[in-house]
């Protein structure tokens, strides 16, 4: 930036000179990591070389008055600006960067940033400090892109928690068969418990399995001719196991029909639909699992009368983020990845108290 | 399953877990089943204003909408409201898959009395709960 250029510069510190600010800026404009330096307002004044060059091919006259998620790519800032959309209430790194300059104390996060063409979103770790230049209230941002390392845990935390529920529970009926005094229809009940958690078991590691090798463009699908009725049983049998007392899952009645999908993904794809919806209902709920074609595309719908809060609506389809809860389950990410990037379906929801939350799955149908 | 006994409430998710923890339970009196954080907390609360509270709660800390810390917390609350004595609040034994110590820091400054890592052996359950002060016999049924 010319002198010329820099005494006309919007904000007042690049208009000052170096040595007016010690060289600082000069500084802050070389360290070799994604950086820069936000005004109160968490607007862009300067970038280090890193970040211009790096994360996309950025000018300084394209930077400055922009947020983070401007030049990040964030899905939410596309119609009205980082900071200006419904779901930026809830984002970590917002609301991270307002507690940094309320507290005026360093506040670091891991964040995932939704960004368009990702599935699951971003994820970067963003670390933000209140200082002050010249007199002037600044905030000094650098962020690291990629999977943070508590993020990987967080992964092998549900993993291990998952499995680990289940195979306790092997265990527990195992212990309780042992029992010789035990009634025989209560052996009969306790041995088809047995079976099912050993099934349960196993769809949770393949599960797993699936969506990792997904993410690592390992999975290919192998499309057969399936018969959507039975696979829709057998989605509701296995989703049953996971219900909640009292909670019923109804697969609506539907003529024969067959369409060409690989048969683990589909059944993967609307087994983590099923699931996530019985786990969100209490007892007296139903969850209704349905299909229909229209237009030329194969539509399979769950519902169930839960409305999910606005906050739990940010966060469906991102990395890590689940509506059960904080370290909970793969969430809707998995369905979204296998559904999508996999099977080259779409995978979408809605909620509201009108008509209770909604997922779809819809996948173009394709001939015999 | 006998005539007189405890009440028990089991917080557990997982539906098996829950079918191994009633089985493990029901010699030693009446056992609910709440299968996530609220519907615990509206299960306490009934039995609590309704002079029948519960002896013993097996909480889960990994549940959907309200984990076992926060079910935790809001039991003990309603109990300093109500000035009960420590002595005389309900034991609560915390459970969880994971053993890792920051669960297990949590839960006892949550004031639980115990913790049991998954799975859960009958013997240790009925070892704990003889630890805790329950009436546990020989035969394993409440006298």
């Amino acid at each position: 930036m010319n002198i010329e250029s820099r005494s006309l510069h919007p904000h007042p510190l690049l208009r000052w000179d170096e040595s007016d600010t010690g060289g600082l800026l000069a500084i802050l404009k070389n360290v070799p990591h994604f950086a820069g330096i936000l005004d109160e307002e968490g607007r862009f004044i300067l970038a280090s070389d890193e970040l211009l060059t790096s994360v996309e091919p950025l000018t300084e006259p394209d930077l400055l008055g922009k947020r983070p998620g401007d030049i990040l790519g964030c899905a939410n800032a596309v119609e009205a600006g980082c900071g200006s959309g419904a779901a930026c209430e809830f984002c970590r790194a917002s609301n991270s960067m307002i507690k940094a300059v309320e507290t005026k104390d360093l506040v670091s996060v891991e964040a995932s940033i939704p960004v368009l063409g990702h599935i699951g979103g971003k994820a970067y770790r963003f670390t933000f400090r209140p200082f002050s230049i010249a007199g002037h209230s600044t905030i000094l941002l650098s962020f690291s892109p990629g999977m943070p390392e508590t993020k990987l845990d967080h992964y092998e935390r549900v993993f291990f928690h998952d499995i680990l529920n289940a195979s306790g529970s092997l265990v527990g009926l195992l212990d309780i068969l042992d029992d010789n005094g035990i009634p025989a229809q209560q052996k009969t009940d306790e041995l088809s418990l047995l079976k099912q958690v050993a099934e349960h078991l196993h769809g949770e590691l393949e599960g797993y399995s699936m969506t990792l090798k997904a993410q690592r463009h390992q999975l290919v699908p192998h499309e057969m001719l399936l018969d959507v009725g039975e696979i829709m049983e057998r989605v509701a049998v296995a989703a049953r196991t996971h219900a909640p007392t009292g909670v019923q899952l109804l697969v609506d009645r539907i003529s024969p029909t067959a369409i060409r999908c690989d048969d683990s993904l589909l059944f993967r794809v609307l087994f983590n639909m099923a699931k996530n919806a019985v786990e969100a209902c209490s007892a007296g709920d139903e969850v209704k699992l349905a299909f229909f074609s229209q237009d030329g595309r194969s539509i399979f719908s769950v519902t169930n009368p839960g409305v999910m809060s606005r906050e739990q609506k940010s966060m469906v389809f991102r990395q890590g983020a689940s509506t059960k809860g904080v370290g909970r389950g793969w969430g809707t990410f998995g369905m979204k990845l296998l559904g999508e990037e996999i099977l080259g379906g779409k995978v979408s929801f809605s909620s509201d108290t009108a008509g209770g939350t909604e997922f779809r799955f819809i996948l173009p149908t394709k001939g015999k | 399953m006998s005539q007189v006994g405890y009440r028990i409430l089991v917080v557990e998710d997982y539906p098996a877990n829950q079918v191994v923890m009633e089985r493990f339970l029901e010699p030693y009196g009446r056992v609910d089943l709440a299968g996530n954080g609220p519907d615990a907390i509206a299960m306490f609360k009934e039995a609590f204003n309704g002079q029948d509270p519960y002896d013993l709660i097996c909480l889960d800390i990994m549940l959907p909408r309200m984990d076992g810390h926060e079910v935790l917390n809001k039991i003990r609350d309603m109990e300093r409201n109500r000035s009960i004595a420590a002595s005389m609040r309900v034991k609560i034994i915390m459970t969880s898959a994971l053993g890792d110590s920051r669960n297990i820091m949590a839960a006892f400054r949550g004031e639980c009395e115990s913790y049991l890592q998954k799975p859960i052996r009958r013997e240790r359950l009925v070892a704990e709960l003889k630890e805790l002060g329950f009436n546990v016999d020989k035969d394993d049924t409440v006298t």
